[in-house]
């Protein structure tokens, strides 16, 4: 007999683990299925090993088990991720999908924890009211979103002060709040924590940015800056393996030591670890979800039924399962990939900084020149980017793979260089996104499939004029920034990078009202398939500058309120009985 | 050459490859007794345990990489690449330093094209000549446990202190000395934080 719950859940991640576990809260018995490991605080206690997983990317998907192809064009054969397969990939976490398991992405991101400016809620209209209409690139797709700032404004407190973020206000109901950043959209109160200690470098960063007029503060970072903030969670201790690594004390934010906890402990969230979703069921008339199928633990292939079934898992992969079960969104699904082009910028400081140290996210950031306040420039860039100091997080292995194309590659050079320069490094970085084209969507390879038969997902990606003119503009400042702190040599990243995957993926089911012009709607409710929701960056219509996470965290406590006003009482009571 | 008496039985390479990865660590990171380089660290001792391990799929890279830098060090220099002086060897891998901006195929090892070198073993060889230096830069900046940075002399060269618990907030400061701290394995850790009542593991203090 086919197994029933009230929903199913894929991936105990970000959005997977707030709407799971606001659902199980509320009395539905939720069943969640992650294809990675529940993890516990013994697998993390010590993670202070570069190898591990930075050079060998242990927590998250590998491409010989989830493979995902790519090509600059629909002209050329995609082929598995090139940048992320050999042993000269690029040995970088955040150039491949999210880690996998319990927290999923949070438990590898580095908690760069934003709330998205209200422009970029406005995208479209707020690009001709700076440029004119005439400023809307070609060959693009660009939207306002169908949601406010103001309609997430309430969800981001949440997730803030649930979840724990640590930061500095700069706009507390239109007050500007001296030190915070002061171009942020009104919050109704500060954050719970106060902003972590910036590495030592970020002082160069921020005198430097002050001398230049610019407004530096303090990045709001997922990571807890207090003893006291919940129980089991400790203050960061700066130990200097963050980003791309699991948190040894609890201090980084995660569904994992938040939400997923408090879940298992209504007793109505079934967690099943190592169960990857095959495909998502439905009616006959393919207009309601009846529930998922997934392969177990064993490999043996298992059904479950539910009439909610919401998808979690990333934007890529989510996208990949709509696509594998049928849904094509009128053929928008998979449409409108977007991602981040990092112009990763580096440079050597006259003194040692010790840059091992702390948090990636324990850095500054300048926010003059996001979004529609990019500067007036004649190559054409109309969106920015928040520009960010990188003063901390950096191991050995890492440091090497930064240095500067001319220097020396082997010998007494190299080795000079790295015990010269090692601690004394640097970076600035952006994330200017890439516009909404129909000319960049994903689909499922004709070819390449998973070891379980299933296709991969096929992205057809390439930079493009407006990428690099804003990569561009924004380097020109970063330029400045560095000249002023002191910097003796720099490198720039090539504009057109070698990665078309950043972790920050967004589109391919965009959200909107139109079913005729979008897959889901801004619940993440798929138009034509009831019940069935596919949350995170995927629904974005169109892109921002900075990390996706808080704003997907926002958006899933959104929805998970809604879900729970639609539960229906007596399936909520029938679940507490049947847990009896 | 002086060390490789010194190295373990390999897992994987056989002694002559050993030998080789061993001299090519020498010369990517040169060092000696007072200054250690990678091959001081064992960066050979990483690169073989990883070979029989996580890296398995890259046993014939190395194995043909090995008979091909030999084919030519003979045809260069009248001997196998270990038997080499350090300017011979240097020498053979000036000619292989080029950029490897190809990237491999699918899982595999093999570049593609190459379409500017003289010899076509090149492209191969200096596709061979980047892993390695990959892997040596691994095996002088791994935790001790992987077999390479012994007595942690990879992480004294660049001044890395290792795996810390934590650090406070005097020693982020600007100005702070880190050659103070001491330099910890992770074994050195968790011996530390044995003492410690596994209940407040979690506390913040280092």
């Amino acid at each position: 007999m086919t197994e029933r719950t009230d929903a199913v859940v894929v991936g105990a991640g970000v959005t997977g683990g707030i709407v799971g576990a606001e659902l199980a809260r509320a009395g539905a018995k939720v069943v969640c299925l992650d294809k990675g490991p529940a993890f516990t605080e013994d697998d993390f206690r010590f993670k202070h090993d570069e190898i591990r997983y930075y050079s060998r990317s242990a927590i998250v998907p590998k491409m010989a088990t989830d493979p995902i192809t790519w090509r600059p064009n629909d002209r050329t054969t995609a082929r598995i991720l090139p940048w992320a397969v050999g042993p000269l990939a690029a040995d970088e976490p955040l150039h491949l999908p999210p880690s996998v398991g319990t927290g999923g992405g949070s438990i590898h991101w580095g908690g760069a924890s934003w709330r998205l400016r209200e422009a970029d809620f406005r995208m479209r209209s707020a690009i001709i009211e700076r440029f004119g209409k005439s400023g809307i690139p070609d060959n693009t797709s660009i939207v306002d979103w169908p949601i406010s700032y103001d309609d997430l404004e309430p969800y981001y407190d949440r997730a803030e002060w649930e979840l724990g973020i640590s930061g500095r206000a700069g706009n507390i109901n239109g007050e500007i709040i001296p030190g915070g950043n002061p171009f942020e959209a009104p919050r109704q109160r500060d954050f719970p924590m106060p902003p972590l200690t910036a590495g030592a470098a970020d002082h160069y960063f921020v005198e430097a940015s002050k001398r230049l007029g610019y407004h530096p503060f303090p990045q709001p970072a997922a990571i807890a800056s207090t003893d006291d903030f919940a129980e089991g969670r400790s203050a960061c201790v700066y130990c200097g393996f963050c980003h791309g690594f699991p948190c040894h004390v609890n201090a980084k934010t995660s569904t994992y030591n938040t939400t997923i906890p408090a879940a298992l402990a209504t007793g109505n969230f079934d967690l099943r670890p190592f169960s990857r979703v095959v495909r998502v069921l439905r009616s006959d008339d393919g207009r309601e979800v009846t529930g998922v199928e997934y392969l177990d633990a064993n490999g043996a292939l298992q059904q479950v039924e539910a009439n909610l079934v919401v998808l979690g898992c990333y934007t890529l992969e989510n996208t990949r399962l709509l696509l594998i079960s049928g849904i094509g969104g009128n053929g928008h699904t998979g449409k409108y990939f977007m991602t981040h082009n990092f112009g990763f910028f580096t440079g050597v400081l006259p003194d040692y900084t010790n840059p091992f140290m702390g948090p990636l996210t324990a850095a500054s950031v300048v926010d003059d020149f996001n979004a529609e306040l990019i500067p007036d420039n004649e190559v054409a860039a109309v969106w920015g980017s928040a520009i960010t100091s990188w003063a901390g997080d950096i191991q050995p292995i890492e440091g090497a793979h930064n240095m500067p194309p001319d220097a020396p590659r082997w010998g007494q050079g190299l080795k000079n260089w790295l015990r010269e320069n090692y601690r004394k490094l640097h970076s600035i970085y952006a994330q200017t996104p890439t516009m909404p084209s129909e000319h960049f969507y994903v689909d499922l390879d004709p070819d390449v499939k998973d070891r379980w038969g299933q296709p991969a997902l096929r992205m057809t990606h390439d930079w493009v004029e407006h990428d690099v003119a804003a990569v561009e503009v924004i380097l020109r400042i970063k330029r400045k920034i560095a000249e002023e702190m002191g910097m003796t040599d720099w490198w720039e990243a090539d504009p057109r990078p070698f990665y078309h995957l950043s972790t920050h993926e967004g589109g391919t089911h965009r959200m909107g009202d139109d079913p005729q012009t979008s897959v889901v709607d801004s619940f993440g409710e798929t138009h034509e398939c009831k019940g069935l929701y596919a949350i995170g960056g995927g629904q974005f219509p169109t892109y921002v500058a900075y990390n996706p996470t808080t704003t997907i965290m926002a958006m899933a406590y959104r929805t998970a309120e809604q879900l729970v006003g639609k539960l229906p009482a007596p399936a909520a009571a029938g679940a507490k009985e049947s847990a009896q | 050459m002086s060390s490789s008496s010194a190295l373990p039985v390999p897992m994987f390479l056989n002694d002559h490859e050993a030998r080789t990865v061993d001299a090519l660590a020498g010369r990517i990171l040169p060092g000696d007794a007072s200054d250690p380089g990678a091959r001081e660290a064992g960066a050979v001792v990483y690169i073989d345990r990883a070979l029989a391990g996580a890296y398995d799929y890259l046993q014939p890279l190395y194995q043909s990489g090995v008979r091909d830098l030999d084919q030519l060090s003979r045809e260069r220099h009248g001997g196998a690449f270990a038997e080499l002086s350090e300017d011979r060897q240097d020498d053979v891998l000036s000619e292989l330093d080029v950029v490897v901006e190809t990237l491999p195929t699918e899982h595999g090892a093999e570049p593609e094209e190459n379409g500017d070198v003289r010899d076509p073993r090149h492209g191969r060889l200096s596709y061979f000549f980047a892993v390695v230096r990959e892997h040596v830069l691994q095996g002088t900046f791994c935790d001790p446990m992987y077999g390479g940075n012994r007595d942690t002399v990879g992480w004294k060269l660049v001044g890395f202190p290792g795996a810390h618990w934590g650090y406070t907030e005097h020693q982020g400061k600007l100005g702070f000395d880190a050659a103070k701290l001491p330099v910890k394995t992770l074994e050195q850790l968790r011996d530390e934080r044995a003492s410690i009542d596994p209940n407040k593991q979690g506390e913040s203090r280092p």
